[in-house]
């Protein structure tokens, strides 16, 4: 059943905001709502972090993992959560599927591992090439679902929090075999690309709207001609005409889109995000600012919850910092060490260093601040709604790391936490234990719930985590 | 659906590369220099020698999707390098924000960058060396949108601004203004089809646009279509495969390539009398282009992504043994190393003067270092007699050092995969970390207790220490030294890699080595070559390394002779479509 525009605050946007005119990722037939059995769009939000978790290795202690394997209640989280940082996220215990004992394909590393890691983060293959030249054998998950789910030439989106040195970036999103996507910094920049998407409040059409869409459209119109009569030049190789497709599919008319926005979707409006926050972030160079790490975090995450309110997109990726992530964190009020450093324990991005005292403490502290911004995700998160019902009964968001542990870059034992039911299709409230399994088998499972049937491994999903 | 990108990439190896033991990446989650941002990880684990990806994924099944496999390749051997990358050869190629920004001043004479770049979603580096590698090239969604954003604000701007709309000209002649800047846009005169099309939309303007005057309002429906064309975000090439480019499409690869904007005048009229038809009058424009300052932007983004430049700008050191490194202290490396190349390729010199060159630039943040009589801010050429070349330049010393000490490790594979291309297979399994030198052990020694036994050894004895070990003589900052922990430094080695073995007593000696290495002359010639002609190398492009290594060290070798050669070259010149 294709669900009316909402029109009426499109239009009202349109005109106050002027010349911008909003670019709507639209889903036509291809991304229907009947993709799941309650028949809502699912959303998914992909989140790799850096340098692993303080979990328990030798004679360090166990810092992360709830207590036990079973349900998980607010109040078991909180029983905790003073030990165990996952117990932070306790208040939406009932959304969380909190998955251990799962591992990355090459677990054995060929150098450093960083870049390997997060490469086979959401792509579940073995990579290709090694250390820092890591590159994907496969596309990634954000790149199956969208495919599946999102228009022709609509791309994920792909975020990216923290600086780009030039060492290990991109590396989490990938389209096919070594092709990578670069992550937007910048949440402005995300944000203006949904302007005047959203319901500024006036609930007025401006008159100036419908002449923005018609000088769009006739535009577009010569573009698209352009195009056409350009892939009709017989000298072009595939790959060229491929790249002109691209290009065609890419510039979409706002009319043919808003035709499956859905629902009016409250909190598809720009009150839903920190307009002010967002500006400040821009002011310079301040998205990169190491101590404003974890606000650019959130209001990344803000805005994959307004898009997916939306329904602009339905599949999201970010990753937080470069492979070998510096952040100097705040901890009881003393700016810290590199993050990368104190994972290794000692001060250095390499193998020898004088060590850092209470390096592993202080590890854990990260991840308790981390766990703190994902709960603050989730508590902003808790407030969008999408079109067929809460943000969180038809979406998730998958937050991991790119190695397990920090001082020995293992990659077993990974991280997995998941909030949201994706409509249902997700166990909630539990901590499971994957017994050993590659990670291509939760990927899978989280295909599933999209509606996908494709395998990221040979034996289905994950056993423990699909509801039914 | 994405386009199919060749996922290979050009892949240089040095031949006699086996599975390497390689320490460096070891201990290097990053290049073991603890600093921010590049140098955290600016060591020689980002030299760029892509490997070519090749094969499909095996293991477990695969997702929907493509996997674009591309396949085995046996390539090419040139100078003892292995060039065996797939190149796409696109006719179709986006341009890069920074060309968009200066393509945009140009073509509306605007009096300074409009910035709106900087917003626009970036491209993935992947595994290319060179920002301008057509494999990352192309519209996506995000980027569209970007695109139209950028125009819309763009279109205002100029169309509201009467002094903007006056330098533009053809003042209520719509037929005038859309013909001039649609053929600048378009890198070619407009067809009668386009210059129809644009007129009917700029006739929309009374309708579409009616609070602004008819000529201002279809100028801006006109512009708005302008920078949003697949013609103007794109560099065409269309001739008859085999053919040479016509003068629109070479006036316009040349101009990208050394400019980074549109075809200036001079040029096109050049490519309309038919100047650039031959290769003697391409030459002459190119000649006269590279001797003109302009073109140090471009060349400056040459040295700086291929040597890695602007990762010297964050190296940080230990603050109790270098309280005088500060962060101001980085930034004039990387600025003086800059200089360096700029010297290089302004004074006709080429790659044996890059290793051997006794020119350097210091200011008074380096002025110890290089123990010069230097004050102010501002960077001053001086000489270094004893230093010769780049890799004794405090910048890259630096940036391959740990905070106290120097790391021959990081040197020498800096030095072997970004001078000679080799191609350096990581350690498997666990490594041992390095350890700290012990009472009365030098630097050298830690490193060749660690290195030199076992598995170890077969790589790091004869192809990675020795040329690090050569600079032992310079300290983590770049200074010289001749103790090390109570003992002399010892810079003594010989060059494995090297036909014949040679043996150096230090930085110098191993400098006249490489200056004399066939090897690091065709490293060097296949990577300007990549960055000329904006792709990975394949084996077609065996007898054109051939030559250019042959060039680089002869006669006439310096780095612009290399690139008048380059655009010469039928691989530049000629239309070509890919396989793909």
């Amino acid at each position: 059943m294709n669900k009316r525009i909402n029109r009426r605050a499109f239009l009202a946007a349109a005109g106050t905001t002027g010349v911008m005119l909003p670019f709507l990722e639209g889903l036509p037939e291809k991304s229907a709502f009947a993709q799941t059995a309650s028949g809502s769009p699912v959303f998914g939000f992909f989140i790799s972090a850096a340098n692993g978790v303080q979990q328990k290795s030798g004679n360090e202690p166990e810092s992360f993992w709830p207590t036990d394997v079973g349900a998980l209640t607010t109040a078991s989280m909180e029983g905790f959560a003073a030990e165990r940082c996952t117990g932070i996220l306790a208040p939406h215990a009932e959304r969380l599927l909190i998955i251990r004992g799962v591992k990355l394909p090459t677990f054995n590393t060929r150098g450093c591992g960083h870049a390997e890691g997060i490469v086979q983060g959401l792509t579940a293959k073995t990579p290709n090439g090694s250390n820092n030249q890591a590159t994907s054998a496969g596309p990634s998950i954000d790149t199956v679902i969208a495919n599946a789910v999102n228009p022709q030439g609509t791309s994920p989106l792909t975020l990216y929090t923290g600086g780009k040195y030039g060492f290990i970036d991109d590396k989490l999103s990938f389209s096919a075999a070594g092709q990578v996507r670069a992550g937007e910094q910048n949440p402005y920049n995300t944000y203006n690309r949904l302007a005047g998407l959203l319901d500024t409040g006036t609930g007025q059409p401006s008159p100036t709207a419908d002449l923005l869409l018609q000088r769009r459209k006739s535009v577009n119109d010569l573009i698209h001609a352009q195009i056409t009569r350009l892939k009709m030049n017989s000298k072009l190789s595939r790959a060229d005409q491929e790249r002109l497709q691209l290009h065609f599919d890419s510039i979409r008319d706002v009319e043919d889109t808003m035709g499956n926005m859905g629902e009016e979707a409250s909190s598809c409006s720009e009150g839903s995000v920190d307009v002010a926050a967002l500006e400040a972030i821009n002011n310079g160079q301040a998205f990169k600012q190491n101590d404003n790490f974890e606000q650019v975090l959130k209001l990344h995450a803000d805005l994959v919850g307004l898009t997916f309110s939306c329904n602009i997109n339905r599949v999201a990726v970010m990753q937080v910092g470069s492979g070998t992530d510096p952040t100097q964190y705040t901890i009881d009020g003393q700016k810290r060490e590199k993050f990368h450093h104190i994972s290794h324990r000692i001060n250095s991005d390499g193998g020898s260093g004088s060590a850092i005292a209470g390096a592993a403490e202080l590890h854990a502290k990260i991840d308790r601040i981390r766990m703190g911004t994902l709960k603050a995700i989730l508590d902003k998160w808790a407030q969008f709604s999408t079109p067929g019902g809460p943000l969180l009964d038809n979406g998730f968001l998958y937050w991991t790391t790119h190695v397990a542990i920090g001082p020995s870059h293992s990659m077993s034992n990974m991280p997995i936490i998941i909030a949201g039911s994706a409509g249902g299709a997700l166990k909630q409230g539990q901590h499971i234990d994957g017994k050993n399994a590659e990670n291509g088998a939760v990927l899978t499972g989280l295909l599933r719930a999209f509606g996908i049937q494709d395998n990221f491994n040979a034996n289905g999903p994950l056993d423990g985590m699909m509801s039914a | 659906m994405n386009p199919r990108v060749d996922a290979t990439r050009t892949s240089l190896r040095l031949r006699w590369v086996a599975p390497c033991v390689l320490m460096a990446l070891v201990s290097a989650c990053g290049s073991g220099q603890p600093s921010t941002d590049a140098g955290s990880g600016g060591g020689p684990g980002d030299s760029g020698v892509g490997g070519a990806i090749s094969g499909p994924a095996g293991g477990s099944s695969q997702a929907s999707g493509s996997s674009t496999a591309s396949g085995g390749n046996a390539g090419v051997e040139v100078g003892g390098i292995k060039i065996d990358g797939n190149p796409a050869y696109y006719r179709v190629v986006r341009i890069t924000h920074a060309q968009w920004e200066k393509s945009v001043v140009d073509l509306l004479e605007l009096p300074e960058l409009t910035g709106l770049s900087s917003a626009f979603f970036p491209d993935p580096k992947g595994g290319a060396i060179f920002s301008n590698n057509e494999n990352s090239l192309f519209v996506t969604d995000t980027l569209a949108i970007d695109y139209e954003r950028a125009a819309q604000l763009v279109a205002e701007d100029v169309t509201s601004d009467s002094a903007a709309m006056a330098r533009l000209g053809n003042s209520n002649n719509p037929q005038g203004f859309i013909s001039a800047l649609g053929s600048k846009a378009h890198k070619r005169a407009l067809t009668s089809e386009e210059a129809a099309e644009y007129l009917e939309l700029w006739n929309l303007a009374p309708t579409l646009v009616p609070d602004m005057d008819a000529f201002a309002g279809g100028a801006r429906i006109f512009l708005e279509a302008l920078l949003q064309s697949t013609l103007f975000v794109h560099r065409l090439e269309l001739s008859d495969t085999g053919s040479r480019l016509s003068g629109d499409e070479l006036a316009t690869k040349i101009s990208y390539l050394l400019l980074n904007t549109l075809p200036n005048e001079e040029l096109q009229a050049a490519a309309e009398n038919g100047e650039l038809d031959t290769n003697a009058g391409l030459a002459a424009r190119v000649t006269t282009m590279l001797d003109d300052s302009s073109v140090m932007e471009n060349i400056r983004r040459f040295f700086n992504e291929y040597y890695a430049l602007d990762r010297e700008a964050d190296v940080v050191k230990d603050p109790t043994d270098f309280p005088n490194f500060t962060e101001a202290t980085a930034v004039a490396l990387r600025d003086a190393d800059v200089r360096f190349f700029d010297l290089v390729f302004t004074s006709n010199q080429g790659l044996s003067d890059i290793f051997l060159s006794t020119k350097a630039f210091a200011n008074r943040d380096l002025a110890s270092i290089y123990g010069a009589r230097v004050s102010g801010t501002e960077l001053q050429q001086i000489d270094v007699p004893t230093r010769p070349g780049f890799l004794t330049r405090a910048g890259f010393l630096a940036v391959n050092g740990t905070l106290k000490r120097p790391d021959p490790i990081h040197r020498g594979v800096d030095i072997n995969r970004r001078m000679l291309c080799a191609d350096l297979n990581p350690p498997a399994g666990e490594i041992p970390p390095l350890p700290t030198p012990k009472a009365g052990q030098t630097n050298r020694e830690a490193v060749d207790e660690l290195t030199g036994v076992g598995i170890c050894a077969e790589c790091h004895i004869s192809i990675i220490n020795p040329p690090g070990f050569a600079l032992e003589g310079f300290d983590a900052i770049g200074q010289v030294r001749t103790m090390d922990n109570g003992k002399p430094v010892d810079t003594t080695g010989t060059f494995g890699v090297i036909p014949g073995n040679p043996a150096f007593a230090g930085a110098a000696d191993m400098a006249a080595i490489l200056a004399d290495s066939e090897t690091a002359h065709a490293c060097f010639s296949a990577r300007l070559a990549e960055f000329t002609l904006t792709r990975d190398l394949g084996s077609a492009d065996r007898d054109l390394i051939t030559a250019l290594m042959q060039q680089s060290q002869g006669g006439d070798n310096s780095i612009k002779s290399l690139v008048l050669a380059l655009v010469q070259s039928r691989a530049f010149t000629d239309a070509k479509t890919g396989t793909q």
